[in-house]
């Protein structure tokens, strides 16, 4: 589902992602780990086509990015770092612009799924300026899927949610891989990795530093946070 | 305290020069200094029909309109801050998080308001306006104009502290009081005239000195400051307001349409926004009323200029500024995850521009009937779509989607000058030749069109 071959981004003198190769296949749920500045949301705005890199080649859903990247968008589900919804819209306005945007018939029954699953219906009428953050991440994740993509690629995913809906949201991803979905999440959050990811790629100062199972033996029976500051070392 | 002033300054500059690169932003103030030399250089020819005290009454209101312009940025520009870095990220909303009092934070940031924007604007515009003056041998004591003028600025950034301190706490009551103001003003000067405009406390300083005169120049700069001190209200807003879907019911009703979805977001935006639709009466309907009054006595200066075309074109540039409202309160970092490009949304935008462009259209078509000139109805309204539209392609050129800070930048606000000026000057003058000739600005439209296609290959390859 993602082919990322020798992918570099250089600010100036700053190699924020160095010659990465990695391979996302349908049907994982793949982690992206690292601290925090290590390159993951570089990886993100590179694969979603939103800046491009200074080398290397991504394929999405077998489309090359760097050629199509509107395709992309259109096909695959982003949640970005940063949850910035229009200001003056209000969230159920929100979806449908998104909606519109998006060219979506039917889709008011799937925004009051949404709103019922993730439990922010008395917030629709509210303007997104004036959204708690965890709010505005729901309506983020509610946009990302209100097309129903086959992949979906999100940034820090449950950073702003109480633990109530981080459960609800970790469910609702591995049902959504159960299905046949492919979820691609970057986190610096292990135990959300350690839960929910059947695949994980770690990070290091824009250098991939692991790429494999959570099986994987390299990891073996340790807790991933040693593994993981093993490989910082 | 200090250390709070010292990065107040410190942040002030680094927003500014963020958005267009240290050299960019340093050499704003010489572009100020280039204009108001091109001002006084000016009088050259309006010498002739304008009295040096009305000179000098223009000079005194103007710096007071630029103080109000920049402390009423601090009140309309929250929500562009806001939109920009996140409410919590200024040191202006830092009583929040740190153990500093609203007060001290108040006083920093009008001391710091001062300070900067007197090495910004005022000094530059007074060097600028003397060292003009000098070339054709007119002398005004600089020390003794900086001093005036620097006080009529402060006046006016004191006095929208004042303002914003009594909406805060008045709210609608507030509202109606600063509406009534002007009323009460309009009324009072129709009765006594015009020449109260000359009691304007700086301008009196400078026509006649007296010690007097400058404590109560003084005390209209500190009052209202102490006054907004005092009551000082810093209001976050928390509340969440509910509105019921507006946007679903328009995007049906304009369904035929195909950015319809995008021209509903824009109004809403619009509406929504502090100062709603106030911001096109405030910001576009008074400044044209107020062309339109005073553009007769200019033009005496130059027997046969029609009065007429050049409001036409002179609307025409100031609807450009509605692009400006339509980008004010968009990133492309909203739209940069969904299936969009950067000229997609700069297409939406001029769509919405375009569907605006009908109140500067009444207005000119107005203006034409009011000056019993119906039969050159089409041409002036041809005029000012030309040049509305080649303006605005201009803009978005030149600043993307990022309008309000980009004209900031000494090189893009030179080319923007550069690109206009002598265009607009060329239609007037080429109306002055033969009325006919008035059809020539048609070849602006596709003109503007080639710009906007530059505009989006440029803009396209742009990065969030």
């Amino acid at each position: 589902m993602i082919t990322v071959k020798d992918l570099s981004k250089h600010f100036g003198d700053n190699k924020a992602v160095d010659t990465v190769n990695l391979e996302v296949r349908k049907g994982e749920l793949f982690g992206l780990l690292g601290p925090n500045g290590s390159g993951k949301t570089t990886m993100i705005k590179m694969l979603t086509g939103q800046i491009r890199p200074t080398a290397g080649e991504i394929t999405v859903h077998g489309i090359n990015v760097l050629e199509e990247p509107l395709r992309v968008k259109e096909l695959v589900g982003i949640i970005p770092e940063q949850e910035t919804p229009p200001s003056f819209l209000t969230a159920e306005e929100y979806l449908y612009f998104v909606a519109k945007i998006r060219k979506l018939e039917d889709f008011e029954e799937k925004c009051e799924w949404w709103f019922s699953y993730l439990d922010f219906a008395g917030q629709r009428d509210v303007l997104c300026k004036d959204l708690s953050r965890g709010t505005r991440q729901k309506l983020m994740l509610a946009q990302a899927f209100l097309h129903e993509p086959e992949l979906v690629i999100i940034d820090e995913p449950l950073i702003n949610l109480d633990p109530l809906m981080q459960r609800k949201v970790k469910d609702f991803l591995k049902d959504y891989v159960g299905k046949g979905g492919t979820v691609f999440i970057s986190t610096h959050i292990l135990d959300i990795a350690r839960e929910i990811c059947s695949s994980m790629g770690i990070i290091y100062k824009g250098e991939l530093v692991f790429s494999g199972s959570m099986n994987d033996p390299a990891i073996g029976e340790r807790p991933l946070e040693e593994f993981f500051l093993e490989l910082m070392k | 305290m200090f250390e709070l002033f010292n990065s107040m300054m410190k942040e002030e500059w680094r927003m500014h020069s963020s958005f267009f690169g240290n050299r960019g932003f340093a050499l704003f103030p010489l572009v100020i200094a280039a204009i108001s030399m091109l001002l006084s250089l000016s009088m050259v020819i309006f010498g002739k029909v304008i009295s040096q005290a009305e000179v000098l009454l223009g000079l005194h209101y103007l710096l007071l309109f630029m103080g109000s312009m920049v402390g009423g940025f601090g009140l309309l520009g929250r929500e562009v801050m806001n939109r920009r870095f996140g409410q919590a990220s200024l040191l202006a909303y830092s009583s929040r998080t740190l153990p500093i009092s609203e007060r001290v934070i108040f006083t920093n940031f009008v001391v710091k308001d001062v300070i900067y924007y007197f090495f910004l604007y005022v000094l530059p515009f007074t060097v600028g306006f003397v060292a003009g003056a000098i070339l054709i041998g007119l002398h005004y004591p600089f020390i003794t104009l900086l001093t005036t003028l620097f006080l009529a600025f402060c006046t006016g950034l004191s006095f929208v502290f004042l303002l914003s301190t009594i909406y805060a706490n008045l709210g609608k009551k507030g509202l109606f009081l600063l509406l009534l103001i002007p009323v009460v003003f309009l009324v009072f000067f129709q009765e006594t005239g015009f020449n109260r405009l000359y009691a304007l406390p700086p301008l009196v300083l400078y026509m006649n000195p007296s010690v007097e005169i400058f404590i109560i120049a003084l005390a209209l700069v500190i009052l209202p400051s102490v006054i907004s001190l005092i009551f000082l209200k810093v209001d976050y807003p928390q509340s969440q307001k509910h509105y019921r879907n507006q946007f679903k019911e328009a995007v049906e009703r304009l369904g035929f349409y195909g950015y319809s979805h995008f021209m509903v977001k824009d109004y809403l935006d619009f509406s929504r926004s502090e100062g709603g639709a106030g911001k096109i009466v405030f910001s576009f309907l008074v400044p044209v009323i107020i062309v339109w009054l005073f553009l007769p006595q200019l033009l005496k200066v130059v027997p046969g200029l029609d009065i007429l075309v050049v409001f036409a074109v002179v609307v025409g540039m100031m609807a450009s500024s509605m692009y400006n409202w339509l980008v004010e309160y968009d990133m492309f970092s909203s739209y940069a995850f969904l299936p969009l490009t950067v000229p997609d949304v700069l297409r939406s935008k001029l769509n919405s521009y375009s569907v605006l462009n009908i109140v500067p259209l009444a207005v000119v078509l107005m203006a034409s009937i009011h000056a019993g000139r119906l039969y050159d109805i089409v041409h002036i309204v041809l005029l000012f779509v030309a040049v509305s539209l080649y303006v605005v392609s201009v803009t978005v050129y030149l600043t993307g989607l990022n309008t309000t800070f980009s004209l900031y930048s000494a090189g893009t606000f030179a080319s923007y000058v550069l690109a206009i000026g002598p265009v607009a000057l060329g239609m007037i003058f080429l109306a002055q030749l033969n009325f006919q000739f008035v059809f020539a600005s048609v070849i602006l439209i596709p003109v503007a069109f080639f710009v906007l296609k530059r505009s989006f290959a440029k803009w396209e390859n742009c990065e969030v």
